[in-house]
């Protein structure tokens, strides 16, 4: 794994420098050094981990169940711990995500077993490709019933382009679930300083406090790409006992539903 | 779906997988897989339930067919578990006893403590071990989604570091079965939780149980009260089966254990008896206090001595041929009853003194817990492996069944003594408990509505 590891990485720094799109070449290459824990649950990702026993609910019960499997299409997949759960839960859903190791353990989990037997592999598949790139595709454009990009919009290069990608990729009358952390002094003290040099929650680094989205920053992209933001709330981490609550702050970390127009 | 044995004819090192394999069929395992049965989120998974032996008959629990050595009591919170499961009728329907109030005394002073319930509210019921199991056993055929494989001997398991590997088990016969979720119910030496290297903390109380079915008398023909009475050796309980019969759990040292079982009937009941009437080990002066604060009391309803209906024990007539068992005590709690892949529930994760008959009744809180954790696993798309979730019921479990471990610990070990000055603080304590009606009440409210 280690020595793939370095392999894989010198591969994709080519390859994200070649494309053109929001995609960020140092952002990749941080999670591409990250990629061997992505499945460890009491590792880097820990809170990403328990974050889907918040993110999962608040994704199912906001997608209408009238088409059976609906189709969900997770932006910024990485290992697939968030694609893995939803698609257990019954959605057809394609991950993608810019790092190409990312890729490569999200595909691997698939090979699992209880995957297997379950037919969850039939409906799951994870491409290495831009969200740009994706939704050049004539079968992707307003193809999907629900749009998801959980934590990533605070790693893109270009914020507006990545988002109007989102929104060209959802059909109208479907939802978009956006997850991300703001700007504030709040974001700085506790998703900088605390959870990265304090209480190690994630990896030192793999934060830029520059790049947070604020509330109405997000809406206003939103708005600008055809959606209507129909919910904001703030999410709270509870580094004692690694799990989260909904909130009414959205200081810190939250969580935007939007509608396709 | 009941897969016999034999009948399971994989070819040698075949692998199979399941959703979730439960290892042992006693109380707590067979309570697990019913749980699960009916758990609506696990309709389309698959469950593995693994019985070292057979399940009993329930045939051999009518009425009139002599009482088996190993009883329980049940308390309230468990009964409305076997209730949701749909077997309370089932085990109801053979023979369950109602217990309206238990009784607890000392050898060493007169004060006592009594606990009741409304008229027609039980404080628990005593039932035999095996007709649990086997009234569990027949319900797990209605579920479609439970496999159950008797005789089936664990040889080893192995449970991977992360999710990415599933946890396997060896059968003795060879077959190798995958699965995402090893639960260990195989009792207090659990192959589970030796192969899941998690801390077990143990120790012996150098005390034996002894078991035995006794025919009683009571003055008034019936017999619905639990008796303890704590002697320096450890409790004497007599747990009612029917008016007549009571299920005897006698804490001794395991010398005393060993010559008791050995006895002759007669002398055996002699001796019984002497430990539940005998005012040897009295102290006078812890006495005279007691009934002077009994005196001075305002919540006591009766100030002049202690009523005498209802404060002395049945007498025991006669020990029914070959019921007298026994076996050693101890404690122990796995300091997790989790880790990747892998739960421990009931005597495999704790184990406690009999005194207060809660062992097992803390099993069936597991198997709530647990399986409410999984249902919600499925239900947010998770790996029902995945720590993630099975932290919660290491947490909810250990809070629940700590407190109740460590109290009948130190409830055996200040019993185990007569230094006057322990049975003066014990006796006064437990005596004033006793006559505190206002404060006895909110306790028990408090430990019943716990459901």
């Amino acid at each position: 794994m280690l020595s793939s590891r370095s392999v894989l990485g010198k591969f994709c720094r080519l390859h994200s420098t070649a494309s053109v799109s929001s995609i960020d070449a140092k952002e990749v290459e941080k999670f591409g050094d990250l990629s061997a824990e992505w499945s460890d649950e009491l590792g880097s990702f820990h809170a990403l981990h328990s974050l889907n026993r918040i993110r999962v609910p608040w994704i199912k019960d906001n997608v209408s169940q009238k088409i059976s499997p609906p189709r969900l299409v997770d932006v910024g997949s990485g290992g697939g711990l968030l694609s893995i759960p939803l698609a257990r839960s019954g959605f057809d859903v394609t991950g993608i995500d810019a790092t190409k190791q990312a890729v490569e353990a999200a595909r691997r989990s698939l090979q699992s077993k209880p995957l297997q037997i379950a037919g969850i592999s039939d409906r799951l598949r994870f491409e290495h490709t831009s969200v740009e790139d994706f939704c050049q595709k004539a079968h992707n454009k307003s193809a999907y019933d629900a749009v998801v990009a959980s934590e990533i919009v605070e790693h893109v290069a270009d914020l507006p382009g990545f988002i109007g990608s989102l929104a060209e990729l959802a059909r109208p009358g479907a939802p978009l679930f956006i997850t991300t952390i703001n700007r504030t002094w709040v974001s700085k003290l506790a998703a900088i300083w605390l959870a990265e040099n304090i209480l190690k929650i994630v990896p030192a680094g793999v934060h830029d406090w520059e790049k947070f989205i604020t509330p109405a920053e997000l809406t206003s992209h939103l708005e600008r790409a055809g959606c209507r933001v129909t919910a904001v709330h703030g999410l709270m981490f509870h580094p004692v006992g690694n799990h989260w609550t909904w909130i009414e702050s959205t200081q810190c970390n939250y969580a935007v539903l939007a509608v396709k127009e | 779906m009941k897969l016999a044995g034999g009948t399971v004819s994989c070819a040698r090192n075949a692998s199979s997988y399941y959703d979730a394999v439960i290892v042992g069929g006693g109380m707590v395992g067979n309570a697990m897989a019913c749980s699960l049965g009916a758990n609506k989120s696990f309709t389309s998974k698959n469950v593995l339930l693994l019985d070292a032996g057979r399940s009993p008959s329930l045939s051999s629990f009518e009425s009139g067919a002599p009482f088996n050595n190993r009883v329980v009591a049940i308390s309230p919170t468990s009964i409305d578990t076997f209730k949701k499961l749909g077997v309370w009728e089932r085990i109801s329907s053979h023979r369950a006893k109602k217990v309206k109030r238990l009784f607890v005394f000392d050898s060493c002073s007169t004060s006592e403590i009594e606990f009741e319930r409304g008229q027609q509210e039980e404080v628990a019921y005593i039932i035999e071990n095996d007709l649990i199991v086997g009234s569990l056993y027949e319900k797990l055929s209605e579920y479609k989604n439970i496999d159950v494989k008797t005789e089936a001997k664990v040889a080893e398991c192995s449970i991977p570091n992360g999710l990415e590997n599933m946890a396997t088990i060896k059968l003795e016969n060879g077959n190798v079965i995958e699965t995402s979720l090893l639960i260990g119910a195989d009792g207090v030496n659990s192959k589970v939780r030796q192969s899941s290297n998690l801390d077990y903390s143990t120790f012996n109380y150098n005390q034996h149980g002894l078991v035995a079915i006794v025919n009683i008398e009571t003055s008034n023909g019936k017999n619905e009260t639990a008796w303890q009475r704590f002697t320096t050796l450890g409790p004497v309980a007599l747990l009612p089966l029917s008016d007549t019969v009571s299920g005897l759990t006698w804490s001794t040292s395991p010398e005393e254990a060993q010559r008791l079982k050995q006895l002759p009937p007669d002398q055996f009941v002699d001796e019984l008896n002497h430990a539940l009437f005998s005012q040897d080990d009295q102290l006078p002066y812890v006495n005279q206090a007691i009934f002077a604060l009994n005196r001075m009391n305002p919540f006591r309803s009766e100030t002049f001595g202690r009523k005498a209906e209802g404060t002395t024990p049945p007498h025991v007539i006669t020990v029914q041929d070959k019921s007298r068992a026994s076996f050693p005590l101890g404690f122990g709690n796995a300091h997790s009853y989790i880790t990747t892949r892998c739960a421990l529930i009931g005597d495999s994760a704790h184990r406690m003194h009999p005194l207060a008959g809660q062992g097992v009744n803390l099993g069936w809180s597991d198997v709530q817990i647990l399986d409410k954790v999984l249902g919600d696993a499925v239900r947010e798309g998770a790996d029902i492996g995945s720590v993630t979730y099975l932290r919660e019921y290491d947490s909810a479990a250990q809070k629940h069944n700590l407190p109740v471990m460590v109290s009948v610990d130190l409830l055996n070990r200040l019993y185990r003594t007569d230094a006057p000055a322990v049975v003066a603080v014990r006796s006064l304590g437990l005596n004033t408990f006793n006559s505190l009606g206002p404060v006895k009440r909110f306790l028990m409210n408090y430990l019943s509505a716990h459901r």
